[in-house]
């Protein structure tokens, strides 16, 4: 239990992240992201390293043709904030240490591993998903969106199916 | 009223200013809750942890009850406001391939940029696979997602005008009637949970 | 279960109920109310003369857009330099409304004589467009007052004659061969006002 108490109460937690997310709907009319950040910088590398090839793509086109891109940087500036505010956190609280967090039944090597794999199905999901479990699951529920709502029993639903497979990654 | 950014009530050189204030709070409040940890995270489906389910149904019933309140006193225009597109087979299949996604590297996107701010290197990787996830995405875009991506999959009724369906609508029941309905669903689950939680054994983290 | 909990439950529980009780929203916000419409019925800043109209033609001022609510025979047979035809009947459909609705223009609604300019010009008052103006008299004041003016008597101000001879200046403009641009004058794109732009999404 002594653990537990380093962290804030779930529910406090929960209502205070339920602040900023209504306080981001109230300013920009739109909920948080995160993935879309990552996605603002790979159209935007590309569009740099290989203008033409940006053009022609259907998914890039989509993109850097626009003159909305203040409203993409939007996504680019929160996560900037996410990280400082995580690192903020992890400071009073003196959580701040470079480690690699894994089962004491898997190797440092194979934490490493999973995780990009789950990063690498991540940022491909999310793409196709329209946004990850803040932007699409979490922020379209609040608005109470189908797709929010889907979103969610899809990311969760499919992490139940798939815990006894990989439970040897976590317990 | 608001959103106050989209009717330029608000210049748009504040509008990096408070998408940093905004997201310094989500990345405070998501490691205060212990979501730099992907042992914590993964907890949720393995029922030794379920501090996932709480803070992120908690956070998602405030802003609605919230925005509904807003809504009601005029506080925003919720006809200004986002509403997530449904793409019905786009959305599903995303959401498979991001529940794997979870259950082997353990963060979502937003978390793992959080873990990452306090120096975990599994985070970093996490993100890293991120970068090359959505790179595959683009390169095979044309090839592999865009019928997928664009709905041309989805049945008719999905697709003339209805994308912005909210979930209510679908059950065919009022707004306010599902709202009251998902808070008790939600109270339930937070009970239910605590109950569980209780039976199984947490392993050390 | 934890006795903290109990008051933030009991909380949610009665917002919930309240939300229960909570009316049905309402999508028409940006309609007028009948109190609304009526102080702006009555004010005069609606109408538009013809002598203003034939004025701002001449001098091909891009600030009015004319919109002829006539039906589209109608409006084959004869309309006003540079007019857009957007009949009566299709005046709620989608595709006008970036027309009706914007913020760049004054547009001029006519008819033959005023009532099917009015009656447009409320339909998209109630719907909360503004810029929206009439031409009074329509058209049949404007075959008499501008095409075919009369000559004031001898007695009358100098200021009745200084508008006669705008008239007659006007009638031939208008009679003198510029008619054939009646229907194929271009008419600008619509400029789609910023302010309704959805937001686009997040993650």
């Amino acid at each position: 239990m002594e653990r537990s108490k380093k962290y804030m109460n779930p529910y406090l937690a929960g209502f205070l992240l339920g602040l900023v997310l209504l306080s981001a709907f109230y300013f920009t009319g739109r909920g948080l992201g995160a993935s879309g950040a990552i996605k603002s910088t790979i159209v935007q590398a590309v569009d740099v390293v290989a203008p033409e090839h940006a053009q022609e793509s259907h998914f890039y086109g989509k993109y850097v043709n626009k003159d909305d891109s203040p409203i993409k940087a939007w996504l680019v500036f929160e996560v900037l904030g996410v990280f400082i505010g995580g690192m903020i956190s992890g400071a009073i609280m003196g959580r701040f240490k470079w480690k690699i967090e894994h089962s004491p039944k898997i190797t440092s090597k194979t934490r490493l591993v999973a995780a990009t794999i789950g990063g690498i199905l991540f940022g491909l999901g999310s793409q196709l998903g329209r946004g990850c479990t803040s932007g699409s699951a979490l922020s379209g529920m609040a608005v109470l969106s189908l797709g929010g709502f889907l979103s969610m029993m899809a990311i969760f639903g499919t992490g139940y199916v798939m815990a006894y497979i990989f439970r040897k990654l976590w317990i | 009223m608001g959103p106050l950014v989209a009717q330029d009530i608000i210049g748009s050189e504040w509008n990096f200013l408070i998408a940093l204030l905004i997201g310094i709070c989500f990345g405070f409040v998501l490691e205060q809750a212990g979501f730099s940890s992907s042992k914590k995270l993964a907890g949720v489906f393995y029922g030794y942890d379920f501090v996932v389910l709480r803070v992120f149904f908690t956070a998602a019933i405030t802003a609605m009850v919230g925005l509904i309140f807003f809504d009601y006193l005029e506080i925003i225009d919720m006809s200004l406001v986002y509403i997530n597109p449904t793409f019905l087979w786009s959305t599903l299949v995303g959401g498979v391939i991001m529940g794997v996604g979870f259950i082997l590297g353990g963060f979502c996107p937003g978390t793992g940029v959080c873990a990452a701010a306090i120096g975990k290197i599994d985070a970093w990787f996490f993100i890293g696979g991120i970068f090359i996830g959505i790179f595959i995405f683009a390169e095979g875009y044309e090839l592999l997602f865009e019928s997928l991506h664009l709905g041309q999959t989805d049945p008719e009724s999905y697709k003339e005008g209805s994308r912005y369906i909210q979930i209510f609508n679908s059950l065919g029941i009022s707004r306010n009637i599902f709202a009251f309905g998902m808070i008790i669903m939600a109270l339930v689950a937070f009970i239910v949970t605590a109950r569980i939680e209780k039976g199984v054994k947490k392993p050390n983290y | 279960m934890d006795k903290r909990y109990i008051i933030p439950a009991t909380v949610l529980v009665i917002l919930g109920a309240i939300i229960l009780f909570l009316p049905p929203k309402d999508n028409t916000k940006t309609e007028l109310t009948a109190d609304q419409l009526y102080l702006d019925i009555i004010e005069s800043t609606r109408f538009i003369s013809t002598d203003e109209i034939a004025d701002m033609i001449i001098k091909r001022d891009p600030s009015i857009q004319l919109i002829d609510v006539r039906s589209a025979e109608e409006y084959a047979k004869y309309a006003l330099p540079g007019a857009l035809n957007i009949p009566l009947n299709e005046i709620l459909d989608d595709k006008w409304e970036a027309y009706l609705d914007q913020e760049a223009r004054t547009n001029v609604f006519y008819s033959n004589g005023s009532l099917r300019a009015d009656q447009a010009w409320i339909l998209c008052r109630r719907r909360g467009f503004v810029n929206n103006t009439i031409m009074v008299g329509g058209l049949n004041s404007w075959v008499e007052d501008i095409l075919k003016p009369q000559k004031p008597a001898d007695t009358e101000g100098e200021q009745e004659w200084e508008i006669y001879s705008f008239r007659v200046a006007a009638s031939q403009y208008f009679l003198g061969g510029n008619q054939v641009q009646t229907s194929d004058v271009p008419t600008a794109a619509p400029v789609v006002k910023r302010k309704k732009k959805m937001v686009q999404g997040g993650c």
